[in-house]
């Protein structure tokens, strides 16, 4: 009997790919569209995914699509992360400084004070802590955009089971 | 000629609970997205921690942001676009109970807009203008919300309890 495709090579190949991608400076920008690198990532481990239980003649779902995406998602957090964290450490703060001028612009009542302590504290952790903060985000957005990219890849390239076929079936029993 | 294909697979109301869901969270992040400029033209800061909420997934470029008057969405004109697509497809599966699975080629086709404008922009060709950009990105949301809202029903499906035959004359027995 063929034995269920594994689900960690589609999504380590997706995973890593995308990954990279997400933390090249120029290329990321696509995440600026609805975090499109993310869910092309779990959109395409389940492609990768259909194919393989399509040639193994196993039924896919948007089931496994969700679950192969999740775990290409989170891969791709790990990746981009740690690179992404590695070079905004090599090349400067990057988005933490927008992150404090936004928040300084928005109003709200935070005392500058604390907001200087606190870029002053990522500034002298020597880039772990951005590291450890860009590997949280990454994380996080890559499992919930990682499965919804899965999900929508899991319904647009859905294999529903095969039925039996005589080449397949059990030899009858037996008779007399 | 593209061909649609509607399943006739309704989900149990019990098991209605998740698309439901996801649904409504679809809705309320789409809601932020004007309720983040609202609030801090009504001099809120939660305005300003909502837009930030954002921040990952959108430029939040104010010139490419849509305005309805107390100053730019939270997000970009395509990402505006996207989600309340999306959030439309969502609804419209979740009420009707019936998942709706287009071909993929209709995805490709809504998608090409997007791309396009995309690219021309990151190479510095003229873009559109941002209700054209939100009307383009419109369809590739709602195109992605009828596949995402087929997964969950499908999944939902999947997962609930058979229900039980009903036995005539079960209920009179005692």
């Amino acid at each position: 009997m063929n034995q269920a495709p594994s689900m960690l090579k589609p999504a380590l190949i997706s995973g890593v790919a995308f990954g990279v991608a997400g933390a090249i400076p120029v290329v990321n920008w696509i995440n600026c569209a609805c975090c499109a690198l993310i869910i092309g990532c779990g959109f395409f481990a389940a492609f990768l995914y259909s194919k393989d239980s399509r040639a193994a003649g196993f039924a896919f779902r948007p089931g496994n699509g969700a679950t192969v995406g999740l775990v290409a998602g989170l891969i791709y957090g790990v990746v981009s992360g740690v690179l992404g964290g590695l070079i905004s450490s090599v090349l400067g703060m990057g988005d933490w400084q927008e992150v404090i001028e936004q928040i300084q612009t928005s109003g709200a009542n935070i005392d500058p004070e604390v907001l200087d302590g606190i870029t002053h504290f990522m500034e002298s952790s020597g880039g772990l802590v951005i590291i450890l903060i860009g590997i949280f985000v990454a994380l996080v957005l890559g499992a919930i955009f990682g499965t919804i990219g899965g999900l929508i890849g899991g319904s647009v390239f859905k294999v529903e089971p095969q039925p039996p076929t005589l080449e397949n079936a059990p030899p009858p029993p037996p008779v007399g | 000629m593209l061909q649609m294909t509607e399943y006739q697979k309704s989900v149990p109301r019990t098991s209605r609970l998740v698309p439901g869901l996801v649904t409504g969270l679809a809705a309320l992040w789409t809601a932020g997205v004007v309720l983040a400029p609202w609030l801090s033209s009504h001099g809120s800061f939660l305005g300003g921690w909502l837009r930030l909420l954002y921040r990952p997934g959108c430029h939040q470029i104010a010139d490419r942001c849509l305005d309805l008057g107390f100053g730019p969405m939270a997000v970009c004109a395509r990402c505006a676009g996207l989600y309340l697509g999306g959030t439309l497809a969502l609804l419209w599966t979740t009420a009707r109970n019936h998942p709706f699975r287009p071909h993929p080629l209709w995805l490709a086709t809504v998608a090409a807009p997007t791309i396009l404008d995309f690219a021309a922009g990151q190479i510095g060709l003229p873009s559109l203008g941002n209700w054209t950009r939100f009307a383009v990105a419109l369809p590739l949301g709602f195109m992605a919300g009828l596949y995402l809202g087929d997964a969950l029903i499908e999944t939902a499906r999947l997962n609930s309890a058979p229900q039980k035959p009903k036995i005539p004359g079960e209920d009179s027995v005692g």
